[in-house]
């Protein structure tokens, strides 16, 4: 069975409820052949693991659901942000669907927040071996795996941002924080081969959902620009996962040309980050971007 | 599927859908390349931004330094002068060549508030995008489309509401923009009430061999006065 995963992060509580819209969609296919969409619900404040699979989509045809509508738990209480995995497959083998959309929505206020999730390289097959879609799909998870995700973070008269990070795997993981400057946070090697202090790895549970505030000091030593809505303070932000040491291997056997390096690179899709910037005077979330 | 940066020689190129009036304006951020990818010996390179306006005529070209340690901030209002207005706003199409490792970001903002803009999603004669909107009296869908391309693009968007699907057909010039209010393009299959939401969704492809670049701006009034502007990010 073909299959394309989406990994990302919602939110639940008074004020904010979370919509997931999909498209399944092949290539070069136009016949509406049936199609299925799973949600896997995942995060702290949650009891255990909890899928749901929709019925009744067709290849070509965009839907969409409110999350708390699929999973009636979190229209009972507010959970505040929690994990979700997103799968569309197709019962057609020879139907690619790696063409197909998904966009996540946060409805709040009457105000709309839309963005793309975090796109899955690997999928799971029934026997519960991992396997990697493509050869391409290795280079890819491996490059991802090898190269920090670069994002920016702003300071400014409307919006302030903080960072979420989502592990989707069944082991927790230590994430590091590069600011460009050469400043460091979390738990990555110095330029010298020598490692930050411990005390300062960012610690993300397994199957949880963490969120990270940017704090003012963060901004000093970046760029600083008077607009014409005022002061934008940016900062370049690099966002890596520590997967090797969790893993127990060294660096070289964790490259991406190594024998653990599509290892690790698997291990490392399973964690994705947001950058999300919330409107300064009403706290609602406006814009998030993956990393 | 959303980042739509291409290889020309050593410069990467991206596309995005620009505007600076009446209603919000837009600026670029640019993010230097991870530390480990960048080259030690220098500070800063060059990048070069073309602006088109929405029939495609090139209304201007500037090259910019961007350092390897700050994030860039471009302001493109002042860029856009020569840009002419379609469907109500100033906006156009910018092409940004830089070198490798750069990425960008964009911005909108009003007096009311700012967002995130990412590029526009890139379709084409075999790959098909959806939008998923959401029409109540307070909100305006606006569908951005930029034409990567020489040739003219058209483009087929099927409207998904309720039970009906109906089409329409439109046109971008080469290297060109348009602006389609989807509000007003399939009014007559919006039932809402006076104060209801109505789900629909949009997908569009392109009929012809052409790259298009697609991006959904929504426009809600505040309680107060004016409008915030949100795009897909």
């Amino acid at each position: 069975m073909q299959t394309i995963k989406w990994l990302t992060f919602g939110l639940s509580n008074a004020v904010t409820q979370t919509c997931v819209h999909f498209f399944p969609a092949a290539d070069s296919v136009t016949a509406p052949y049936p199609a299925f969409c799973s949600l896997s619900l995942f995060g702290q404040n949650l009891p255990t693991q909890k899928t749901v699979t929709l019925e009744g989509g067709r290849l070509g045809n965009p839907d969409g659901i409110r999350v708390k509508d699929a999973f009636p738990a979190l229209a009972a209480e507010s959970v505040g942000v929690f994990g979700l995995e997103v799968e569309i497959s197709c019962a057609q083998p020879r139907i690619d669907v790696s063409g197909s959309g998904c966009v996540i929505e946060f409805i709040s206020q009457g105000f709309v927040t839309r963005f793309w999730p975090k796109q899955r390289a690997v999928t799971q097959d029934s026997n519960r071996s991992i396997k990697v879609r493509s050869s391409q799909s290795v280079d890819i998870i491996s490059k991802r795996a090898a190269s920090p995700r670069v994002g920016v973070c702003l300071s400014d008269p409307y919006n302030s941002s903080c960072l979420v990070v989502v592990n989707s795997s069944e082991r927790p993981v230590a994430a590091w924080l590069d600011l460009s400057s050469g400043c460091v946070i979390g738990n990555m090697s110095q330029k010298d081969g020598s490692r930050v202090p411990e005390a300062a790895r960012l610690e993300i549970p397994a199957r949880a959902v963490v969120e990270f505030p940017i704090a003012d000091a963060v901004y000093e030593g970046g760029t600083r620009q008077e607009c014409s809505w005022g002061l934008l303070k940016a900062r370049v932000l690099q966002v890596g996962f520590d997967v090797t040491e969790l893993k127990g291997r060294t660096s070289d056997e964790a490259s991406p040309g190594g024998v653990a390096g599509v290892e690790t690179a698997m291990l490392d899709d399973a964690l994705a980050a947001f950058l999300v910037y919330r409107d300064l005077d009403s706290g609602r979330i406006v814009s998030v971007v993956a990393l | 599927m959303n980042d739509p940066s291409t290889c020309e020689g050593a410069l990467q190129i991206s596309h995005y859908w620009i505007c600076c009036a009446p209603f919000f304006e837009t600026t670029l951020l640019v993010m230097p390349p991870p530390s480990r990818q960048r080259a030690a010996e220098r500070s800063s390179a060059a990048s070069i931004l073309r602006l088109y306006d929405a029939d495609g005529y090139l209304a201007n070209e500037v090259m910019v330094e961007f350092s390897y340690d700050q994030v860039g901030v471009i302001e493109l209002e002042p860029l856009m002068a020569g840009c002419k207005f379609q469907a109500g706003l100033k906006h156009g199409h910018l092409e940004v060549h830089s070198p490798p490792g750069f990425s960008e970001l964009c911005r909108i903002h009003t007096r009311e508030g700012a967002s995130q803009m990412s590029a526009p999603v890139l379709l084409s004669n075999t790959r098909r995008v959806f939008f998923p909107l959401l029409f109540s009296t307070e909100r305006v869908s606006l569908l951005c489309l930029i034409n990567a391309g020489e040739t003219e693009a058209v483009l087929r968007g099927r409207f998904f509401c309720a039970k009906r699907s109906p089409e329409a057909t439109w046109e971008v010039p080469g290297r060109g923009a348009r602006v389609i209010s989807l509000t007003s393009e399939f009014s007559e299959y919006l039932e809402a009430g006076p104060t209801s939401q109505v789900q629909a969704y949009i997908r569009i492809g392109v009929r012809n061999d052409c790259l298009v670049g697609a991006q959904l701006i929504d426009r809600t009034k505040g309680p107060k006065e004016g409008s915030f502007f949100s795009a897909i990010s």
